[in-house]
């Protein structure tokens, strides 16, 4: 297996982790406050949080892989439409699957979906970049 | 775009719907009742939104046909297994395990979905090689 696939993988990691981080425990808090006794409680949700990491992390593997098999060097486009198609794939059922058979508010699982999508999105473009072949050294 | 996307997208969309049918509706039954019962996070059956599945599904199944076209190596069923099991991983372990971790639910049940899950995307992993691996029928003779 290449290199670049294991460099990808923690940086698709380290990117989604801290993006997650912001979205779910910043930019979403204060609507997930709204339905808290939907939820777990904060504390056992905390002490439930690798499994996040290693979903995290099986996500980011699997997403380079895939990425690494059907590249094509074109560009950051291609990191966003891979993003895209994955992104969909992924948060449709994880996301609007759940909203479907719990009740929760329409707000905050379309808030949830968007910000997903684009995360994931953000972690195609990273992967773009980190494919990208280097420019020959001029002589 | 390609029709074998097309046609490898409504293969795809008809067998997880029978696949959905049979899990979620035949064998994890016995799982839900007692969550349904002990007034768990679920919808009420008045209240559920069950169409959203079918949506989720018709877009899954053509991202997955479309994702399987581009990537097409003509490696046979092995592919397809392949393929099938690291969307299935991709799909399954943020929907079954994202979910255990927020909501409260049984472990047990995460693992089902979990499990489930990844089998019903091998499967269609499978089907899908083996339509694309299919050759085209001769115009005449």
């Amino acid at each position: 297996m290449n290199k670049k696939v294991w460099v990808g993988t923690i940086v698709v990691f380290l990117l989604y982790f801290v993006l997650a981080f912001v979205v779910h425990g910043v930019l979403l808090k204060d609507e997930y406050a709204t339905m808290s006794n939907l939820f777990r409680p904060e504390s056992e949700v905390n002490s439930l949080m690798w499994i996040f990491v290693v979903t995290d992390a099986f996500f980011a593997f699997f997403f380079t892989l895939i990425f690494s098999k059907g590249y094509e060097n074109k560009g950051i486009a291609e990191g966003v439409r891979y993003g895209l198609y994955v992104g969909l794939m992924m948060k449709l059922p994880a996301i609007y699957g759940v909203y479907a058979v719990m009740p929760m508010s329409y707000r905050l699982t379309m808030q949830s979906f968007l910000y997903e999508v684009v995360m994931v999105i953000l972690c195609g473009v990273a992967l773009a970049l980190v494919f990208k072949p280097k420019a020959p050294a001029a002589a | 775009m390609n029709k074998k996307v097309w046609v490898g997208a409504l293969i795809v969309f008809v067998l997880i719907n029978i696949l959905d049918y049979l899990v979620h509706g035949v064998l994890l039954t016995s799982s839900y009742q007692p969550i349904i019962d002990s007034g768990g996070p679920f919808r009420s059956a008045e209240d559920s939104k069950i169409y959203i599945f079918f949506i989720n599904r018709a877009i899954q199944a053509f991202l997955f046909a479309l994702v399987f076209s581009k990537g097409y190596e003509a490696k046979g069923m092995a592919e397809g297994i392949r393929y099938g099991l690291y969307m299935g991983v991709f799909v399954a372990l943020t929907f079954a395990y994202g979910t255990y971790a927020l909501f409260p639910l049984p472990y047990s049940l995460a693992m089902m979905w979990f499990l489930y899950e990844v089998v019903q995307w091998i499967l269609a992993g499978i089907l899908i090689a083996q339509y694309w691996g299919m050759k085209p029928k001769q115009q005449g003779t």
